[in-house]
């Protein structure tokens, strides 16, 4: 939870007795390192997050994803591939939009919005665990079920009950059917800073969804969670912060962000597991240092830390005691829990 | 049970005498703890507990930050106010027998889940910011530290069984003979604690097995 990756690479080149980096460069245990922590974190989903999708149309400020690069002085908004829902039959697949705006404060503007089918998921994530849109949990649906059912699935408008992640690309998702009511985002007031509006910076104040009875503490504002939103922690929302009564909420499970900036994000001993990892891919690199017997040993310890930790995922149902719904049983129950084979009134058998 | 002090002793003189200088205290400690790591990590014997305060509305409690980095998993959790334990289960189950909203519904909390390594769920969720749980969860055992103390010195004797002396020692010789490049011993000797591990997390899994009566849940 706080290890760096520097400080795991010290202490693999350590147990490596290699701290000058002669047999192994830093660099490429390092390497090995980010390869384990992602490997794991794919095979046992373990770091759980939400995406949310307003159907609101997008504020956008390029057209190609190569131009995002270029962009330096403003945050990097949508693209634009479409300004309404009816032109995606003319476009390829996956692209995004509806987009009609390039400020994201230019949304309370949009009068009679179109709605917007898909959402683009984070490109780290590893399975999709559970979808919802207005609090109701929506089925997923393979493709080829969908075009068996619904015929116009794509671009029906009503109440959405289900969700597809083909035929899109890997990272879009759809729901099913394209969500027809659209309210406005919470909207905040954003810092100042050089009379431009700053949209990524320090929420000052709110005025909405209970936030409007919360203490705002200097005039900047204290960073703090909001209430009934998921993610901003207790360190506050640096984020759009959509409602769930009229978005599609994705809940999945994501690999670990970058180690360059962020430290692991695993408890400190499954950090462990993905040093052994490192090791084993270290000690099977043909060179000096190569030694197939001690690859295998770091690699069957990754494995058992794998086991571990995917037990551990599902241990908590472990301590149940009840179910939900189910009947409880108690010291009552242990007297006369069911009549008597003789009670009641003899009844001559008939057929 | 030794303390750290003479394990790593003891660890030191059962290693070749061509590897005396190789190691430094440091090292002997740091195997010492990572030896602690394991053995918590394999058995979950070592259990604590934390008070953590909710967020009014919020489903979700992010728990990084508020267990200690050496936490393994959330056993159980306990709601002070109400003084009632709160029952396990999953989002499966909530969205099924619940049904729609069930991050909405608010009131006193019955049930708890985990989404990942961090995420605690409660239903129904609190209703204001005032209610605290504690949170029982398994945990690595504290490390010593070369600098000594009363607390956590070399001094002290972990709070484990005598049988687990054999344990550490050869995970430790395991674990150093491998930094020294000495394969075939260091697997041998790791062979030799994984067959030990199995008669520890045997011991710590049916300790209340002689004393239990009937199985909780179970009709009786």
């Amino acid at each position: 939870m706080s290890i760096t990756l520097k400080e795991s690479t010290d202490r693999v080149m350590r147990k490596l007795d290699d701290l000058d980096g002669k047999i192994w460069p830093r660099e490429q245990i390092e390497k090995f390192l980010m390869d384990g922590y992602d490997g794991l974190c794919r095979d046992v989903p373990c770091l759980f997050d939400m995406v949310m999708f307003d159907n609101a149309p997008l504020a956008a400020n390029h057209t190609r994803p190569f131009e995002e690069q270029f962009i330096t002085d403003v945050p990097v908004l949508a693209t634009f591939g479409i300004t309404r829902d009816s032109e995606r039959a003319f476009v390829d697949t996956g692209v995004e939009g509806p987009s009609n705006h390039t400020r994201p404060s230019d949304a309370s503007y949009m009068t009679d919005p179109s709605t917007r089918t898909l959402g683009k998921l984070p490109e780290n994530y590893v399975v999709v665990d559970r979808v919802t849109h207005d609090w109701l949990r929506l089925d997923g649906d393979h493709a080829r079920a969908l075009r068996l059912s619904r015929t116009s699935y794509e671009t029906m408008e009503g109440g959405a009950y289900s969700y597809s992640m083909e035929q899109d690309g890997v990272l879009v998702i759809r729901t099913v059917s394209v969500a027809s009511t659209v309210l406005p985002v919470v909207e905040f007031q954003y810092a100042t800073v050089n009379g431009r509006r700053v949209y990524h910076g320090v929420i000052r104040s709110v005025t909405d969804y209970e936030m409007d009875t919360e203490d705002v503490i200097g005039s900047w504002g204290v960073i703090r969670s909001v209430p009934g939103h998921f993610a901003s922690g207790r360190f506050g929302g640096l984020r759009k912060i959509v409602i769930d009564d009229t978005a599609t909420r994705v809940e999945l499970y994501r690999t670990g962000r970058s180690l360059k900036s962020e430290p692991f994000e695993v408890p400190d001993r499954v950090v462990r597991y993905i040093e052994w990892w490192a090791m084993s891919e270290a000690y099977s690199s043909p060179g000096a240092g190569e030694d197939k017997v001690l690859a295998d040993h770091y690699r069957a310890r990754y494995q058992i830390g794998v086991v571990r930790l995917k037990k551990r995922m599902n241990d908590a149902m472990d301590a149940r005691t009840i179910a939900m719904g189910a009947k409880r049983h108690g010291h009552r129950d242990t007297y006369l829990s069911r009549f008597p084979p003789d009670y009641g009134y003899k009844r001559p058998f008939r057929r | 049970m030794s303390t750290a002090a003479e394990t790593i002793a003891r660890v030191r003189a059962k290693l070749p005498a061509t590897s005396v200088n190789f190691w430094s205290d440091q090292d002997m400690v740091d195997a010492y703890n990572d030896t602690l790591d394991e053995i918590s990590d394999a058995t979950e014997f070592y259990e604590q507990s934390v008070v953590i305060r909710r967020r009014k509305k919020a489903a979700y409690v992010d728990l990084r930050g508020l267990l200690p980095t050496g936490a393994l998993r959330v056993t159980s959790v306990w709601d002070i106010s109400m003084q009632q334990w709160l029952h396990p289960t999953t989002v499966r189950e909530l969205d099924q027998m619940v049904g729609r909203g069930w991050e909405k519904n608010a009131g006193l909390s019955k049930w708890w889940f985990m989404r990942g390594l961090w995420f605690l769920g409660t239903h129904p969720v609190p209703n204001d910011d005032t209610t605290s749980l504690k949170v029982y969860f398994s945990a690595t055992m504290p490390h010593v530290d070369i600098s000594g103390g009363l607390a956590n010195g070399l001094n002290v004797t972990p709070p484990i069984q005598s049988n687990m002396d054999t344990l550490i020692d050869y995970y430790m010789l395991s674990s150093l003979l491998a930094d020294f490049k000495e394969s075939k011993k260091a697997v041998e000797f790791y062979s030799l604690y994984q067959e030990t591990e199995t008669e520890i997390r045997n011991t710590v899994k049916n300790r209340m097995v002689k004393e239990r009566s009937y199985r909780m849940g179970a009709r009786r």
